[in-house]
């Protein structure tokens, strides 16, 4: 029996370890997946896709669909209406990262926008959710919070500058 | 005037689509007009003709009457629907389009100016005998002075800057002792934050819902009523949820408030739709806040519950013809409720959330009507206004009209954007929304503040990232010697 490969989803609190195997084809088409979440015993899952976006998924008698939007760091999945954005990862690979980047973090835009404001300099000492800089989009000003505590090693933009989704704005120590 | 034979939509997104339609039942012709950022939007896609009219943002483009104008000009419309916002209710615009020799699907520039400035308005209105909310505008002398008014009005009154904004320099005053000190508060706080420490004096309405009135006049002398819609749920003076019949008003009330609403159409000698707006207090009175000069962006549940086409009538009158209907051939019919499908992330502070639309699926069934701006793959941009579709629902009663309305809400899928379907299932599942006791107030920061999270849906979306990485993974790794095989690899080489 394989034993499958394992996935981090989610981030934080929130992060959860899935291990999925393929276990074969249902006569209906559908594919067989032995899934095991954390420490919890496998379950089997039925798993087809009647378009490329969408997972239809048979599991424990109950039918879900799953609307999946690739993103950089894993996918946005839509279940009955609620958007989970999920970090999906190799333990490896994540492993490997948080050894580059220990002791240092970053802030990045969710959507394009304007930089309103920048409240804060280099070398200035932040806490976790302190504002720390204004973006503008669809005429609303938002606040966008210091991700941890530290310094800030430096800041990649300036006031009135357009930016794209998911640049990093603001680099931390 | 003849009915138009080809109208311009000066307008974009799903209103546009809503003129669009209707125009095209009629048999009458279609302009849309884009910029751009619009040269993809479903507004082209649907209209017969399109032009383009200048930059993405809407002062260069939707809000320029030349170009708007030029665009008639060249494709030979004879008729422009301004829909909602944008150049609606622009006087001058109205005005403009009728000396180019078109037909103005709106009323006249001048009923659109009295109803446009609030005290002019509000002036009109008391002296046509429409209730107005009890005070004056006029800043107030002394402590002396706001006691006597207080006394007059009866208690409680408001204390509000005359510069005022955001609940700066406003005091809610309850007893008449109080009201020497809570002066001095709000005079200093308005000092303070707005330069100037004029201060006057209302009456407090108790428990107030915002009910509207839909009115539609012709140029024949009729001026009919098409009941009421109360937009009571609002965020940020934006309204999120309407639904009609309001779900605490008497008939007897209604019947009043609909009076009121002709006379106040009556007295600027409005033609077309138009809609009035009423505050009503907790005790039953009710109060005229402003007329709106054009068509509302909830005016489906008005159409759902009387079977009137409100954008079809617009036009009939704006071509001359009369409405042919009396008062007593309009009837309430069932109950209609509408969700203002935003682009916003709940979960993100209510954020807009702009970009592509990369997954979409509308409700359907019976009865569930989605008057969208939108489609699979299109891009909702940070020019324009977050409100990417409207649904609405009819039911026989407003029960059912609830319970539909979930059932839609569930079948609804947007993806790639965040929205607030699900804000809505947890919105229309509250008791106070459900017993139809809510008011202005309802949206309070803890209804806004999300909803906890369902272990079994976090479950699932982990198991699809999980089987899509997956598959994914798979793809990438196994297809890789059939890809060297390839004659088309071959051929590259």
């Amino acid at each position: 029996m394989s034993k499958g490969t394992v996935y981090l989803v989610g981030s934080g609190d929130a992060e959860r370890s899935v291990t999925v195997r393929r276990i074969g084809e249902t006569a209906a088409g559908g594919v067989r997946y032995g899934v095991t979440i954390d420490d919890q015993p496998e379950v089997e899952v039925d798993a087809v896709r009647p378009v490329a976006d969408v997972l239809s998924i048979v599991h424990q008698g109950r039918s879900w669909e799953a609307g999946l939007v690739e993103t950089d760091e894993g996918f946005e999945v839509e279940v009955v209406g609620i958007r989970h954005e999920l970090d999906v990862m190799d333990p490896r690979k994540k492993a490997l990262r948080m050894a580059e980047g220990a002791g240092s973090s970053s802030l990045k835009t969710q959507m394009p926008g304007r930089i309103v404001r920048v409240l804060v300099a280099e070398g200035d000492a932040v806490v976790e959710g302190q504002p720390v800089i204004v973006v503008e989009a669809m005429k609303m000003e938002n606040e966008l919070k210091s991700p941890c505590d530290g310094t800030v090693d430096s800041i990649c933009v300036a006031e009135g500058d357009q930016v794209q989704a998911r640049t990093v704005l603001i680099e931390f120590q | 005037m003849p009915l138009p034979a080809k109208i311009l939509i000066a307008n974009r997104g799903e209103i546009a689509v809503r003129v669009i339609r209707a125009a095209h039942e009629m048999g009458i012709k279609t302009v849309a007009v884009y910029s751009d950022a619009d040269r993809d939007a479903l507004h082209v896609r649907s209209a017969m003709q399109a032009v383009h009219i200048g930059a993405a943002p809407s002062a260069e483009s939707y809000l320029v009457t030349e170009r708007v104008l030029e665009a008639a000009a060249t494709t030979g419309a004879d008729a422009i629907h301004p829909g909602y916002g944008f150049l609606s209710e622009n006087a001058g615009f109205a005005r403009s389009v009728t000396e180019a020799g078109l037909i103005w699907i709106g009323p006249s520039p001048e009923a659109i100016e009295a109803m446009g400035s609030k005290t002019e308005s509000r002036d009109r209105m008391a002296r046509a005998g429409v209730p107005v909310v009890p005070g004056t505008k006029e800043p107030l002398a002394s402590a002396e002075e706001a006691e006597a008014k207080a006394i007059e009005l009866g208690f409680p009154v408001m204390l509000k800057a005359s510069a005022g904004g955001g609940g700066k320099g406003m005091r809610q005053v309850d007893r008449v002792e109080d009201i020497a000190s809570a002066l001095a508060a709000a005079k200093s706080e308005a000092a303070s934050s707005f330069g100037d420490d004029s201060v006057y004096i209302e009456k407090r309405i108790i428990g107030p819902r915002h009910v509207e009135v839909q009115v539609l006049a012709d140029t024949h002398g009729t001026t009919l009523h098409l009941f009421e819609r109360d937009c009571s749920v609002q965020r940020r003076n934006q309204k999120v949820v309407e639904e009609t019949p309001c779900p605490v008003l008497t008939d007897d009330i209604r019947s009043q408030m609909c009076d009121v609403a002709i006379a106040a159409a009556r007295a600027v000698d409005y033609v077309g739709a138009g809609t009035v707006e009423f505050l009503l207090g907790a005790d039953g009175n009710f109060y005229f806040l402003e007329m709106n000069t054009r068509l509302q962006v909830e005016h489906p549940i008005t159409e759902m519950v009387t079977g009137i086409d409100l954008v079809q009538a617009q036009i009939r009158i704006a071509g001359g013809e009369p409405i042919g209907l009396t008062q007593d051939d309009i009837k309430q019919h069932g109950h209609a409720i509408e969700c203002r499908i935003y682009a916003e992330d709940p979960a993100n502070n209510w954020a807009p959330s702009p970009g592509v639309i990369r997954g979409y699926r509308e409700p359907g069934g019976p009865w569930v009507r989605v008057d969208a701006g939108v489609y699979q793959g299109a891009e909702v941009s940070l020019f324009y206004d977050p409100m990417v579709a409207k649904l609405v629902v009819w039911g026989v009663n407003r029960d059912e009209a609830i319970r539909r309305t979930q059932r839609a809400l569930l079948e609804y899928r947007v993806r790639g954007i965040a929205t607030n379907t699900a804000f809505f299932r947890q919105l229309l599942a509250d008791p106070d929304f459900v017993s139809g006791h809510y008011d202005t107030g309802f949206l309070t920061a803890d209804r806004m503040s999300g909803w906890p999270e369902d272990e079994d849906l976090s479950e699932v979306a982990s198991i699809a990232a999980a089987i899509a990485a997956f598959e994914r993974d798979g793809s990438l790794t196994r297809p890789a010697s059939a890809a060297k095989a390839s004659p088309w690899r071959w051929s590259l080489r």
